[in-house]
C-alpha cells in the first residue's frame, strides 16, 4: 500500500531525476577523481591530493578567491539590499506605474549578461563613457574605472549590483505580498508608526525570504565569470579583477591541466556549501507566526 | 592509467567514425574564412569529381573549445584550419595525424617551397602535423603624416631610433600631465611582443631543447626593460589601451603608431578610410636582429579521419601557387608559399612590407605548455609594468615558475 501511495510522486519526479543524475550527479562525481589525478596533455595518473596542496601554495589561486570574496561580500549585501529597497518602493502606495518600474528592474536579469558587459564597459569607457561625461559636469576627473587596478573590481561590482537587484526585487516582492495585511492592522491599533511596524512586522516575517535571496545570491556571485572575462580582458588589471571561476577556465580550457582546473572546482564547492550551510542556521531559529 | 584513457579516447574515436562515406571530406573553417572559402571549394570539387567536402563554419571564440570537445569526444572533422600555436597543443594529445609520408611522395608541398618559420609551427619532435595555409607577422603601423611633422620621413630603423622618434611624438599642450598624443600603442601585457623584444635583443625565452627556461639571461631583462620604458617614459598609454578604440585613435593621431599584423589592413582602410594613403607599414626596428613573431593558420588532417587521402588532395590543392594567389584575392590572407609572392597583386608597398619581415620571422616554441608559460609572461610583465613588483623580482619568479611548468612533462 505504501508503496504504491510514494511511488506515484516518484514517478512524476522521474525525469528531472534522471536528468539531474546523468547530467549533473556523475559529472561531480567524476570531477572529484579528475581532481585526483593530473590528466592534462600528457596523459592522466593518480596523484592523491597534490592538486589541492599546490592549490595552497598558488599565488595566483589566493589572488582569486580573495578577489571573489571581495566581490561577493561586497556586491551580496548591496544587491540584496538595493533589492529589498525597490521591493518596499513597488510594494508602497505612493509609487505610481508600478508595472513600469518592476519590468524595468527586471529587465537586467533576463538580459544576456555579455551584451550588458559590453555595453558597460561602454560606460566605463575613460574616454567616451557617460560615467566620464557626468562626473566631468561636476568638475571631478573619474578614474579609469577598468584600466585601474584599485577600481575595476568595484567597477565590476556596481554592474553586478544593477544587474541582480531587479532578481531579489521579485522575490522580496511576493514575500512583502504574503504578509497578512492583520499584522499590520494589529500593529496600528497598538500604536506603531509606518517605520516601527516595518521594524517589528515586515523584517522579522521577511527572514525567511531574506536567508533564501542571500543564499541564492552568494551562490551566483561566488561563480563570478562572464563579468571580468568580458569587461577586464579575463580578469585584468593585474589579476586585479580573476575570478575562482575564472582560473579554472583558464587551467581547464587554456592551458589544459583538467585534473588541477577539477581541484579548483571543489575548494569552490566545498566554499560555497560551507557558506550555504552557515546561513540556512539562520532559518532554523525562525519563529513561527 | 594513462593507456587506459586513450583507450577509451580512440575508443569513442572509432565509434563516432563508422559509416561515412569514403568521399565526403568534413572540413571546419574558422569565422569569415568558412564562408570565403566556399568559392575555393567549388573549383576543387570541379577538379576532382569524386571528392565532396562539406564545410562547417567556427566562430574564432569558440573554435578552441569546440575543438577540444570534439578530441575528447572522438567527433573531430578529417581536416581542420589550426591557429599555427595549437599545433603542438592537439598534436601532444595525439589527436592529429602526421604528415610525413605525404609529404615525402608530394610534389606540390615541399619545404623550401614555405617560408621557414611556418614550416617549423608544424614540426613537433621529428614528425610533421599540418602543412601551412597563410601566415601572418607583426609589423609596424605608422602615421606618415604625423612622423613627418615630427622630422621623420622614413620609419624607425633601430630600438635607439624609435626611442628618440617616440619622445618627440609625445604631445601634452595643456600641460596636464596627460598627453593629447601618445607615441604608440601597446597593449599593456603582450606576451608575443615581449617575445619579439627578446628575440630582438638576442636572447630566447627557453633553452634549444625546449627543456629549460632563460629568463636569468640579461638579454630578456634587456627586452623587459624595453617593454617597460614605454610605459615609464609616458610613450604609450597605460592601462586603457584596451578600452580606447584604436582606430579612432590612430586616425585623430591619439596613438600615432602600433604593432599589429596583416587583418590590420583591411580593417583600417574600413573603419577609417580618410587616413588611407597617410599611414604605412614598416619592419619591425632592430636591436640585434629585427626578428617578428610568425603565426597564421596550418591544415591538419585528424587522426581517426578515414579519408585521409583525399583529405591529403585538398591540402596540396591549397598549397598550390595559383591557389594561395587566389585565396590572397579573395580575403588578405598572406601566402604561406613563398613563389606566390612573385605574382603583381602582392607588389604593393605594404604588402611587400610584410613580405620582408617574413624572411626574419619565428614561431613560439613548439610545445604545448606555451599558452601556459605566455600567461605567466603577461602576468609578470604587467606586475611589473604597474610597478607592483620589480622587475628582478619578476624574472626571477618567471624562472622558477617556467621550470616549474616545464618539469610537470
Amino acid at each position: 500500500m505504501s508503496i504504491k501511495r510514494y511511488s506515484i510522486p516518484f514517478l512524476f519526479i522521474a525525469p528531472s531525476l534522471l536528468l539531474f543524475f546523468v547530467f549533473c550527479f556523475i559529472p561531480i562525481i567524476v570531477a572529484f577523481f579528475t581532481s585526483l589525478t593530473d590528466w592534462g596533455l600528457g596523459g592522466a595518473s593518480f596523484v592523491g591530493f597534490r592538486n589541492y596542496v599546490e592549490l595552497a601554495g598558488d599565488p595566483l589561486f589566493l589572488r582569486s578567491l580573495k578577489n571573489t570574496l571581495y566581490f561577493t561580500f561586497v556586491g551580496m549585501p548591496l544587491s540584496v539590499l538595493s533589492g529589498l529597497v525597490a521591493a518596499i518602493l513597488l510594494n508602497s502606495s505612493l509609487v505610481k506605474l508600478k508595472t513600469l518600474f518592476r519590468t524595468g528592474f527586471f529587465l537586467p536579469v533576463v538580459t544576456n549578461l555579455v551584451a550588458c558587459g559590453v555595453v558597460w564597459r561602454w560606460l566605463y569607457n575613460p574616454q567616451y563613457g557617460v560615467i566620464k561625461w557626468f562626473f566631468e559636469l561636476f568638475k571631478i576627473s573619474s578614474p579609469n574605472w577598468l584600466g585601474d587596478p584599485r577600481w575595476a573590481m568595484p567597477s565590476i561590482i556596481l554592474m553586478a549590483t544593477w544587474r541582480n537587484f531587479g532578481y531579489s526585487m521579485v522575490i522580496f516582492l511576493a514575500g512583502l505580498q504574503s504578509i497578512p495585511r492583520r499584522f499590520y492592522e494589529a500593529a496600528t491599533v497598538d500604536g506603531a508608526d509606518s517605520f516601527r511596524s516595518f521594524i517589528h512586522v515586515t523584517l522579522p516575517l521577511l527572514k525567511p525570504t531574506t536567508v533564501f535571496v542571500c543564499i541564492i545570491t552568494t551562490i551566483g556571485y561566488f561563480q563570478l565569470f562572464a563579468e571580468p572575462y568580458v569587461m577586464t580582458n579575463q580578469g585584468g588589471p593585474v589579476n586585479s579583477t580573476l575570478s575562482i571561476v575564472l582560473y579554472l577556465y583558464k587551467n581547464g580550457f587554456k592551458f589544459f591541466r583538467f585534473g588541477y582546473a577539477s581541484a579548483i572546482a571543489y575548494v569552490l564547492f566545498f566554499i560555497i556549501f560551507i557558506f550555504s550551510l552557515f546561513q540556512l542556521r539562520f532559518i532554523r531559529h525562525t519563529v513561527e507566526y | 592509467m594513462k593507456h587506459n584513457m586513450w583507450i577509451l579516447i580512440v575508443f569513442f574515436a572509432l565509434a563516432g567514425c563508422k559509416g561515412k562515406d569514403g568521399d565526403k571530406l568534413t572540413i571546419w573553417v574558422m569565422g569569415a574564412e568558412g564562408e570565403k572559402i566556399k568559392d575555393v571549394i567549388a573549383l576543387f570539387e570541379k577538379e576532382n569529381p569524386d571528392i565532396s567536402i562539406r564545410i562547417q563554419s567556427i566562430p574564432w571564440s569558440d573554435a578552441h573549445m569546440k575543438l577540444l570537445t570534439s578530441v575528447i569526444g572522438g567527433t573531430t572533422p578529417d581536416i581542420c584550419q589550426l591557429g599555427t600555436t595549437w599545433i603542438p597543443e592537439f598534436a601532444s594529445m595525439n589527436a592529429l595525424a602526421s604528415l610525413d609520408r605525404y609529404v615525402e611522395g608530394s610534389d606540390v608541398v615541399k619545404e623550401g617551397n614555405f617560408f621557414e618559420g611556418s614550416w617549423r609551427t608544424n614540426i613537433i619532435g621529428s614528425s610533421i602535423y599540418g602543412i601551412p595555409w597563410y601566415v601572418d607577422t607583426r609589423v609596424l603601423f605608422y602615421r606618415k603624416d604625423i612622423l613627418k611633422e615630427v622630422g621623420y620621413d622614413h620609419p624607425p630603423s633601430s630600438w635607439e631610433e624609435m626611442k628618440y622618434l617616440c619622445h618627440g611624438l609625445v604631445r601634452d599642450t595643456n600641460g596636464d600631465g596627460i598627453p593629447e598624443r601618445y607615441a604608440i600603442n601597446l597593449p599593456t601585457s603582450d606576451a608575443f611582443i615581449l617575445l619579439i623584444f627578446i628575440w630582438q635583443a638576442g636572447g630566447d625565452i627557453l633553452s634549444p631543447d625546449y627543456t629549460n627556461p632563460t629568463f636569468d639571461d640579461p638579454k630578456i631583462r634587456e627586452a623587459f626593460e624595453f617593454y617597460y620604458s614605454f610605459f615609464d617614459e609616458g610613450l604609450a598609454p597605460l592601462g586603457g589601451t584596451a578600452d580606447i578604440d584604436l582606430f579612432h585613435a590612430f586616425k585623430i593621431g591619439f596613438l600615432p603608431m602600433f604593432i599589429s599584423g596583416p587583418w590590420m589592413i583591411e580593417l583600417l582602410s574600413k573603419q577609417v578610410p580618410e587616413i588611407d594613403g597617410r599611414w604605412a607599414v614598416a619592419t619591425l626596428p632592430k636591436k640585434e636582429t629585427g626578428t617578428s613573431f610568425i603565426g597564421g593558420c596550418n591544415l591538419s588532417i585528424f587522426k581517426n579521419s578515414n579519408n585521409k587521402e583525399a583529405a591529403w588532395r585538398f591540402i596540396e590543392y591549397m598549397s598550390r601557387t595559383e591557389n594561395q594567389t587566389r585565396w590572397f584575392e579573395l580575403t588578405g590572407d598572406l601566402p604561406a608559399v613563398k613563389a606566390a609572392w612573385d605574382q603583381d597583386v602582392l607588389n604593393v608597398p605594404i604588402i611587400t612590407a610584410f613580405g620582408k619581415q617574413l624572411e626574419d620571422a619565428r614561431p613560439s616554441p613548439p610545445i604545448p605548455e606555451w599558452e601556459e608559460i605566455r600567461d605567466k609572461m603577461e602576468v609578470y610583465l604587467e606586475e611589473v609594468i604597474y610597478k607592483k613588483r620589480s622587475m628582478d623580482e619578476a624574472l626571477e619568479f618567471l624562472q622558477r615558475d617556467v621550470k616549474k611548468i616545464l618539469s610537470r612533462r
